[in-house]
């Protein structure tokens, strides 16, 4: 960490208004009942700015190792691969062999 | 005997031991609830109907459970930054702000479960509640992981600032890291479970 | 002696722990299977000498109820897969060694490491236990498919409890290799300096740490759906017993495959790089020669583990699913084929040209190689989606397995226990004896798996208690249980030159110097055996790449990786 400490605490402020900000605008959002996929998009979008905010200001990713990133990207990648291939898996089924309406 | 690079940084991987071991924990961690958002995914698109979920459950306790939380995650980077700068007392107040966040959350949230038990709505009523249970109760049991071990470490943990004060310092940045990672979890699973 | 031997935090005492647990376990194990080949050379008949014991709600009469049969499958592979293979091949080679090998004290998180063994060690108590409780064990496989899992009995419920348990000791002992491995590498040993059974450990512990939190949130799941009513793999309609289930319904039961299998591919890399790791070593030392192709082979393993992630659903090709998802799994796991067929052909390759000394662990490695091959090339037609559809879930599938891990895995574990005994005790294990262990297993193992393929490639159902009695198409090779039952008992018989061996040498065996191999690697250069808590007299260095055998112009045929050891007769 290069940075002094009291820059880094004014920086951990600045998130926490991003973050409550942020808060707001999801929930905000949800009032205006989009349909499914765009709010999905939007959703899943604010929250992993969210996410993006809390880990590279509070948890120090922003001057972390190379290291952790790529074991964070390896694990990234996989997730959208267990994600992806399962819903990938089940939305084409041979007929008569799904569970519900896909 | 000294393991090697506990409190020292390896040069060529800039890292100590306790440093990559947690960020490899929560790599697992990921999985974890990841596999549990794919089977919401699954579920979901696969059922003929899905409940409106705000009118389920409460956002606003929601909502406010979100502030909470990410109060506590501030007031844990701050607890390590009071650390930086040396000050124990300023450490322990924020600590134990952590702390109460941690509990304050965990209040709402046994508030929202009894609201839901009360009603007759349980885990085995529909596959909804059946994920939004599971899935918060998880989140609620890592949580309270978390709290034992930031209680411990506000408590007789501080010892270890006498002599060690930065082992001290990097434990409070490592537990840190599990608690912000319990916040961006729940960061996900409010709008997952609340707003969507 | 509490904090010495039960308590302790010392890897190595933590891999001999795991060691001798895992051993018991890998018997238990075996016994089961024993009670399940006698069943099926002769189904319905009374079990001999043990059907008394195994008590009337299992089996009246001695004869083996469908319902115990099915425990005893599940729970031979739930054991030998999760208490025995694992904690042995990573829990206990991976511990012992893996500080040894890069010159470090210890694990990183020594305190860490013992709670993974307390974890496993309880895991392992309560899948025992679950024998005993009403019901009996689980009974549902060892891959425990819902709906018919959701709904057994109590036993598994312990089957799910255990598993927490043993998943979570894998993921805190993944944690500890990773870091360890990255972080206490002694000055010197730089990434392609390392052995190639530290490699093999490292991705085994990526594969641990990243899959098996699939499988925790299945087990979360399914514990929910027994304990809190709910229908995360129930289906809505589903009928049992003639009456629609009386639950809310909208589950999947494909969803549990999928978490499952999410996991059980990686697995199944889990239980074979170890071994690869372990063959690549005794090779290379008894052939005298530097592994072939060593920077090609680390390459494998990471291709290889990256790739065992987007296999899974191979497993699931009967499942129903859309052709090209079906082609894509078909090729990803075609395409895996190829690392593994490169680091087969490497460690071949190792003994063109060398001086090949035979000896126990060498038998067990050489023969590792063709008993790895057949394994892997019987897996294609089960990688090919249309050839899997008359072969999946029939007796070949099981032979294919089998011949990976037990004349494969499991001989890579005996060439690992004869080849470090000499480290751990400073005593060598009695080589007649070995022998006869050896030619005794690789005899008998081929005498069971091989008809199995015959039974398979006819359609024969696997995990059929009655062997498949009731079905005419199995009539024509159903004999062959009677051969393979013999076979199995014979394999039983042969274990016992090396449990005689195990013990007796602990004490009596020929005395051995610190390296009586003449090995390069660093775990060598430790007194025998290695100092309690540090154990390096002095701090190692590496001076050069892991396998330096017969290098021109040296005086003696190995060039230990950190000189100065107590055995180094170059001196440099």
């Amino acid at each position: 960490m290069t940075d002094s400490v009291a820059v880094q605490v004014r920086s951990y402020l600045a998130v926490f208004g991003a973050l409550l900000v942020l808060t707001i605008a999801t929930v905000a959002v949800s009032y205006i009942h989009l349909p499914t996929t765009p709010a999905v998009a939007l959703g899943i979008t604010i929250a992993t700015a969210k996410a993006a905010l809390v880990a590279m200001f509070f948890m120090h990713l922003k001057h972390e190792r190379r290291l952790i990133y790529v074991s964070l990207i390896l694990t990234a990648v996989l997730f959208v691969a267990l994600i992806g291939l399962t819903l990938w898996s089940e939305a084409y089924h041979v007929p008569g062999t799904k569970f519900g309406p896909w | 005997m000294e393991i090697p690079y506990t409190t020292q940084i390896r040069p060529d991987t800039g890292l100590t031991n306790p440093k990559l071991g947690i960020w490899l924990f929560l790599a697992s961690e990921v999985m974890l609830f990841g596999s549990l958002f794919s089977a919401y995914a699954l579920l979901r698109m696969g059922a003929e109907t899905w409940p409106d979920q705000s009118a389920v459950l409460s956002v606003p306790l929601a909502a406010l459970n979100t502030l909470i939380l990410i109060a506590s995650s501030v007031t844990m980077v701050m607890a390590w930054a009071s650390l930086k700068d040396g000050s124990l007392p300023k450490y322990r107040r924020y600590m134990g702000l952590t702390i109460l966040g941690g509990a304050l959350f965990l209040v709402v949230k046994s508030f929202e479960y009894s609201e839901k038990f009360s009603h007759g709505l349980f885990p085995s009523t529909d596959i909804f509640l059946a994920l939004y249970f599971t899935l918060t109760g998880l989140h609620a049991i890592h949580v309270i992981a978390g709290m034992v071990v930031n209680a411990y470490l506000l408590g007789p943990g501080t010892r270890l600032w006498a002599h060690h004060r930065e082992q001290f310092t990097n434990r409070i940045e490592v537990a840190g890291l599990y608690w912000h990672f319990v916040d961006v979890v729940w960061i996900f699973l409010f709008p997952v479970l609340y707003l969507l | 002696m509490l904090r010495r031997y039960i308590f302790s935090t010392d890897h190595k005492v933590i891999g001999l722990q795991y060691g001798f647990t895992s051993l018991f376990f890998l018997l238990v194990g075996f016994v089961l299977v024993l009670i399940i080949r006698w069943q099926l050379a002769s189904p319905g008949e009374p079990i001999p000498f043990v059907g008394g014991l195994l008590g009337e709600q299992n089996a009246p009469g001695g004869i083996l109820l469908p319902e115990f049969y099915n425990q005893l499958g599940a729970m031979h592979g739930t054991i030998m897969v999760f208490l025995a293979i694992v904690p042995l091949a990573f829990g206990a080679f991976g511990n012992y060694l893996v500080p040894l090998q890069i010159g470090a004290p210890d694990m990183t998180f020594p305190r860490l490491n013992m709670v993974s063994y307390q974890l496993y060690f309880i895991g392992g108590v309560i899948m025992l236990a679950s024998f005993f409780v009403p019901g009996g064990a689980a009974n549902n496989g060892w891959t425990s498919y819902p709906p018919l899992s959701d709904l057994a009995p109590q036993g598994q419920t312990w089957w799910l409890a255990g598993m927490l348990f043993l998943i979570f000791s894998s993921l805190l002992g993944a944690v500890n290799f990773i870091t360890t491995i990255i972080q206490l590498r002694a000055p010197g040993l730089t990434w392609f300096r390392l052995p190639f059974f530290v490699w093999a450990q490292l991705i085994t512990a990526f594969l641990l740490l990243l899959a098996f939190p699939a499988l925790q949130a299945a087990a979360i799941l399914q514990g929910m759906d027994r304990i809190a009513g709910t229908s995360f793999f129930l289906p809505s309609g589903l009928v049992v017993s003639g009456r629609p289930l009386e639950v809310s319904g909208g589950g999947n039961a494909l969803l549990w495959q999928h978490l499952f299998w999410f996991l059980g591919h990686p697995e199944v890399y889990v239980l074979i790089l170890p071994a690869l790791g372990i063959i690549a070593e005794v090779i290379t030392n008894n052939t005298r020669k530097p592994l072939w192709g060593y920077r090609l082979m680390v390459y494998s393993l990471f291709v290889l583990g990256f790739l065992s992630f987007i296999v899974w659903a191979h497993h699931m090709f009967l499942t129903g699913m859309g052709t090209v998802i079906s082609a894509f799994f078909q090729a990803t796991t075609m395409i895996i084929s190829i690392p593994s067929v490169v680091i087969l052909s490497s460690l071949i390759l190792t003994l063109y040209g060398g001086s090949i000394r035979i000896n126990t662990p060498m038998l067990f490695a050489l023969a590792f190689l063709p008993m790895f091959g057949i394994g892997g090339l019987t897996g294609l037609p089960l990688g090919l989606a249309t050839t899997d559809i008359p072969l999946h879930d029939t007796n070949y599938v099981v032979a294919h397995f089998h011949y990976l891990v037990a004349p494969g895995t499991i001989f890579a574990m005996f060439a690992g226990i004869y080849y470090w005994f000499p480290k751990a005790t400073g005593r060598m294990m009695n080589e007649t004896l070995g022998r006869i262990h050896f030619v005794g297993s690789l005899v008998c193992m081929n005498l069971i798996f091989m008809p199995m393929f015959i039974q398979g490639l006819a359609g024969v159902n696997r995990r059929l208690w009655d062997a498949g009695q009731l079905y005419t198409h199995a009539a024509d090779t159903i004999y062959l249980n009677v051969p393979m039952a013999y076979a199995a008992f014979g394999l039983a018989f042969f274990q016992l030159f090396f449990v005689v061996n195990l013990f007796m040498s602990i004490r009596g065996g020929a005395v051995a110097s610190a390296n009586p191999w003449e090995a390069t690697t660093i775990e060598w250069a430790t007194p025998t055996p290695p100092k309690a808590h540090g154990n390096f007299d002095r701090p190692p260095r590496a001076v050069r790449d892991p396998y330096e055998y017969s290098v021109p112009g040296e005086a003696v045929d190995f060039s230990p990786q950190s000189p100065g050891a107590p055995d180094d007769r170059l001196g440099t």
